[in-house]
């Protein structure tokens, strides 16, 4: 990983991007057509579960950018204890409106940091009977992990930064930021 | 309850944002303050709009007539 830039929140012209839009459109192109091609011969479209909110705009970019057809659905879940803090429990708070038995499922997330909220998620996904589940994650930080996961599709592995943009939010800020920015 | 039009959305939620405006089957009127594009009364897909679940991934959009 080449040397991380920082952000002060208050600039108006934010330093440079540890991962720029231009690198985030090539990488989500590839993972576009990597996923298309795994899932070429499946015989129903593709499920793709969004993990609210920060994925929202990776999972936007990637359904683009598949050759397949896929459908959309959106699971919510909020980590609850003390602040920040990775040892507080996972609740889900919305679930997948279709069936998902007998389909292809891919969840979607931005971060993959603890494991915790995609491990839960895609333990209640399995109850559910899927024919199969992967995961593509935009940004794996395997620095905090706490509970192994298979990411089957992963955008960049990232070293232990706190990051925002792209989706990924500071304080439910920055969001809209086209790059990937650390904030130390 | 659950909105089952954009137009009952808009209306619940005060959300004045639209990127398409299809006017010919307005029942309800509603303030759009930031429009994409004004559309005749035709079925589109893509760009996220969806048939059965389906075609939300298509870049651009086109109509199912």
């Amino acid at each position: 990983m080449s040397e991380v830039q920082t952000l002060t929140p208050t600039a108006k012209k934010p330093a440079r991007a540890m991962i720029s839009s231009e690198r985030i459109k090539r990488r989500v192109r590839e993972l576009g057509h990597q996923i298309s091609e795994v899932y070429a011969d499946i015989d129903t479209p593709l499920v793709m579960v969004v993990i609210l909110k920060g994925a929202t705009v990776f999972a936007a970019d990637l359904l683009r950018s598949l050759s397949i057809p896929a459908e959309l659905e959106f699971v919510s879940a909020a980590s609850y204890g003390s602040g920040t803090s990775s040892s507080g429990h996972v609740r889900l708070a919305h679930m997948v409106e279709g069936p998902l038995v007998g389909r292809h499922v891919l969840l979607v997330e931005d971060i993959i940091d603890s494991g915790r909220t995609v491990n839960v998620i895609a333990k209640r996904l399995k109850r559910m009977g899927p024919a199969s589940l992967r995961l593509a994650a935009l940004l794996d930080r395997p620095a905090r992990r706490e509970v192994a996961v298979k990411i089957d599709f992963t955008g960049f592995v990232i070293p232990d930064r706190f990051v925002i943009g792209y989706g990924l939010d500071y304080a439910g800020l920055y969001r809209e930021l086209p790059g990937i920015y650390s904030l130390s | 309850m659950r909105p089952s039009t954009a137009e009952e959305l808009a209306t619940q939620q005060g959300l004045d944002f639209a990127l398409l405006d299809r006017p010919a089957r307005r029942e309800v009127a509603v303030k759009i303050d930031f429009t994409g594009f004004v559309i005749p009364d035709r079925f589109v897909i893509g760009y996220g709009l969806d048939y059965a679940g389906l075609y939300r991934e298509l870049p651009g959009i086109y109509s199912l007539s």
